[in-house]
């Protein structure tokens, strides 16, 4: 960016007046001189007004309208107040135009009311094309960024700032804009807020829940394993039971007198589980009849109290008969009844058939009586047949049950015969006494493992039931999880890109100052005081150090020093700007810029001394300078300076009125060369 | 227990967009003392770059 020319119109006590800008390598300052009140401050202010419209003004805040333009209209007329600024960049030439137009309010009124108020950026490339921006404010935050104005639009007392002691946070500031890092401040700030919602997102949905379903569920199906283990286990203990059982009674058929005996139980026992299997098919046959009719019994009474309900609202012609309407109507339209006789309308036989008709229930109601009627009685007759199932069946059961308590009688007969009997098996050397004693406790043992094997059925079913229900529950809860584990990951990749932008902060801000803290000690050890070195310390904090003593000099001992250090330090940030700008390498946050400066009074109370040093710092500072400065802090050391450089030199002539028929008023004046000499 | 032990981790591609993205919706509103919804507008990002 390159300034080019300034103009101002009714701007405070500017009325029409220009500042053409130098430029060029060797002669790059442009000076400003004049007395206390001339208008140098607002000067430089006019840069901030027109380019962010920043009018943090001392004096009248807001009222930039000229009092002597102001007092030239009528009340009620408007006077426009204008800063045009003309600058290239990057090849193309710009014209920035900011007015407001003030109304005079009253004949007393010199301050104006603003009523409009207008920004325009006008553009010339360098091939002669031509046009305004639609976005002004922006495109002009594109070429210089309002965060940096202060680095390049400053004030003796910005200098005095960096230069005191404790200017860690000016100096940090500066680094944090010049760079861009204020961009990764405020990301690094933004996805710690964007991580702590995700982690509310995760207590919400997270539990542990799932966990803990997860390892009931692996215990029941631990415990079903080993119930179904142990199932099997009984059951080949059964079989093995039964196999010993069968060899026993083979042993008895073995023996002459046990035989017969033995025989007789082998079939008796066919006829118990025959019995016992038709026992179980009625006891089915007889749930499934209960299942189906077993209401009849209960309902029964409810629906004999609604048959004669309807019967006895029927029998006092509540409800009609079951002859319908449509029939009665039928009867009287042929004019005969179905006895015979003749249906004339106004005779005895056609009023007693008509009377047949209901005037309180239709039609539809009096077909839907005789339905239920109807209907209740088929269910009288569904009751009648259902319990004569059941009964059948019961009888049936009963005489089943009394064989098998038969069967039962004998069979225990035959085992009392055979406990008793002492004969030994000369060829096994056992008898049928103890044969049966065995197969008695095997019996036994084999129906106890029954019983154990169905027990053990009845706890896997339980378990499985519960499996089913859990196998929703992890259904649910994985679901839940799942919506935890996305919020996890997202608060772990905000977490991540966040140390990572705070790594490459620290490292960035840590490289600036590296490089600014080269530039300011190689500035300040070619123009300072010899014996003194600058310094930005690893706390960024600006200093001086006594080179032959090695220590840090005090604030006051080095105030000449420090402001110098301070302006290298400025320097050092637009050169650094300048190098990113020409770097080929992609810069990841800042792009840098060539940025002029706009400084005013920046010699503050020095001495020649250090304002001639301080001279000899400015023009090095950046490609494009512009000084505001007082007339006695511009004569003497610094003139003689900077006479050679400022190629572009002004004197502000202010004339303060008299406040009746003149306003303050500062022209801008252009020295001549050889007026320049004479300084 | 079965579901324990997903991945967490998350590629540096992704890291990488999520950290692009970030710095560019912060940089255009820069000029801004208090940006307009940049929270949400950051948080959507990484939704984006992890969907479901």
């Amino acid at each position: 960016m390159q300034l080019h020319r300034l103009h101002l119109t009714n701007f405070r006590q500017f009325r029409s007046e220009t500042v053409e800008f130098a430029l060029g390598d060797d002669q790059n300052v442009t000076v400003v001189h004049g007395q206390n009140g001339s208008g140098k401050t607002t000067l430089k202010n006019a840069f901030l007004w027109v380019l962010y419209e920043e009018s943090n003004f001392n004096l009248r805040p807001d009222k930039l309208a000229s009092q002597g333009a102001l007092a030239e209209v009528n009340a009620g007329e408007t006077v426009a107040v204008e800063a045009a600024l003309e600058f290239e960049h990057e090849d193309v030439d710009y014209e920035v135009t900011r007015t407001y137009e003030y109304q005079r309010q009253a004949s007393d009124d010199y301050l104006g009311e603003i009523v409009d108020e207008e920004l325009s950026l006008s553009y010339e490339t360098a091939d002669g094309k031509r046009g305004t921006r639609q976005n002004p404010q922006r495109s002009i935050e594109q070429i210089l960024p309002e965060r940096l104005s202060d680095l390049f639009f400053f004030d003796g007392e910005y200098i005095t700032q960096l230069s005191e002691g404790h200017s860690q946070d000016e100096v940090k500031e500066a680094i944090q804009n010049i760079m861009g890092l204020t961009i990764i401040e405020r990301s690094i700030r933004h996805l710690g807020e964007v991580e702590g919602r995700f982690e509310s997102e995760v207590q919400e949905h997270g539990s542990s829940e799932l966990s803990e379903l997860l390892d009931t569920r692996s215990e029941l199906r631990n415990e079903v394993e080993d119930l179904t283990g142990s199932i099997e286990t009984k059951k080949e203990s059964r079989q093995r039971l039964r196999e010993e059982i069968s060899e026993i009674e083979r042993k008895l058929e073995g023996i002459e007198e046990a035989a017969e005996l033995q025989e007789e139980r082998n079939r008796l026992e066919s006829r118990q589980d025959a019995l016992q299997a038709e026992i179980a098919e009625i006891n089915e046959s007889i749930d499934a009849e209960i299942s189906k009719k077993g209401h009849l019994p209960f309902v029964m009474p409810a629906i004999e109290a609604t048959a004669q309900d309807l019967d006895d609202l029927r029998e006092r012609g509540e409800i009609p008969s079951e002859v319908s309407n449509q029939f009665v109507d039928k009867l009287l339209a042929q004019g005969e009844c179905i006895c015979g006789r003749r249906l004339e309308e106004g005779t005895h036989p056609y009023d007693s058939v008509e009377a047949y008709r209901s005037d309180a229930a239709e039609n539809g109601v009096d077909q839907a009586a005789i339905r239920i009627i109807s209907h209740l009685t088929s269910i009288q007759d569904e009751q009648a047949e259902y319990l004569d199932t059941v009964d059948e069946l019961l009888a049936e059961r009963s005489d089943l049950r009394d064989e098998l308590t038969s069967v039962d009688e004998q069979l225990d007969e035959i085992q009392g015969e055979l406990e008793e009997m002492n004969i030994t098996d000369p060829e096994t050397g056992e008898t049928p006494s103890e044969l049966e004693s065995a197969r008695t406790r095997k019996k036994s043992e084999r129906e106890e493992l029954k019983r154990e094997i169905w027990d053990l059925e009845r706890d896997i079913e339980t378990r499985e039931e519960r499996l089913e229900e859990i196998g929703e529950e992890i259904d649910e809860a994985r679901q839940e999880e799942s919506q935890a584990e996305l919020a996890r990951r997202r608060m772990q990749a905000t977490s991540k890109v966040q140390q990572q932008l705070e790594a490459s902060f620290e490292q960035l801000q840590n490289q600036v100052r590296e490089y600014s803290n080269d530039l300011v000690s190689k500035t300040f050890d070619e123009i300072a005081t010899k014996g003194y070195e600058a310094e930005i310390t690893d706390e960024f904090e600006l200093r001086i150090r006594d080179q032959l003593q090695g220590e840090y000099l005090e604030v006051d001992k080095s105030r000449g020093e420090r402001q110098i250090a301070s302006l290298t330090f400025i320097g050092s940030l637009v050169q650094i700007a300048r190098e990113r700008y020409e770097s080929d390498t992609d810069a990841e946050y800042f792009s840098g810029g060539i940025y002029p400066i706009v400084m005013d009074s920046p010699f503050g109370a020095l001495d020649d001394e250090h304002r001639r040093t301080v001279s000899r710092v400015i023009p090095r500072m950046a490609e494009q300078v512009v000084v505001l400065v007082t007339d006695s802090q511009w004569r003497g050391p610094v003139a003689s300076e900077m006479n050679e450089i400022a190629s572009r030199q002004y004197r502000l002539d202010f004339d303060e009125g008299d406040g009746d028929t003149s306003y303050p008023r500062s022209r801008i004046v252009e020295e001549e060369i050889s007026q320049k000499v004479n300084q | 227990m079965e579901d324990k032990g997903s991945k967490l981790d998350i590629d540096d591609e992704t890291l990488r967009r999520i950290r692009e993205r970030t710095l560019q919706a912060e940089s255009e509103q820069l000029h801004m003392r208090r940006p307009h919804k940049i929270i949400p507008e950051i948080r959507n990002i990484v939704e984006e770059e992890i969907p479901e």
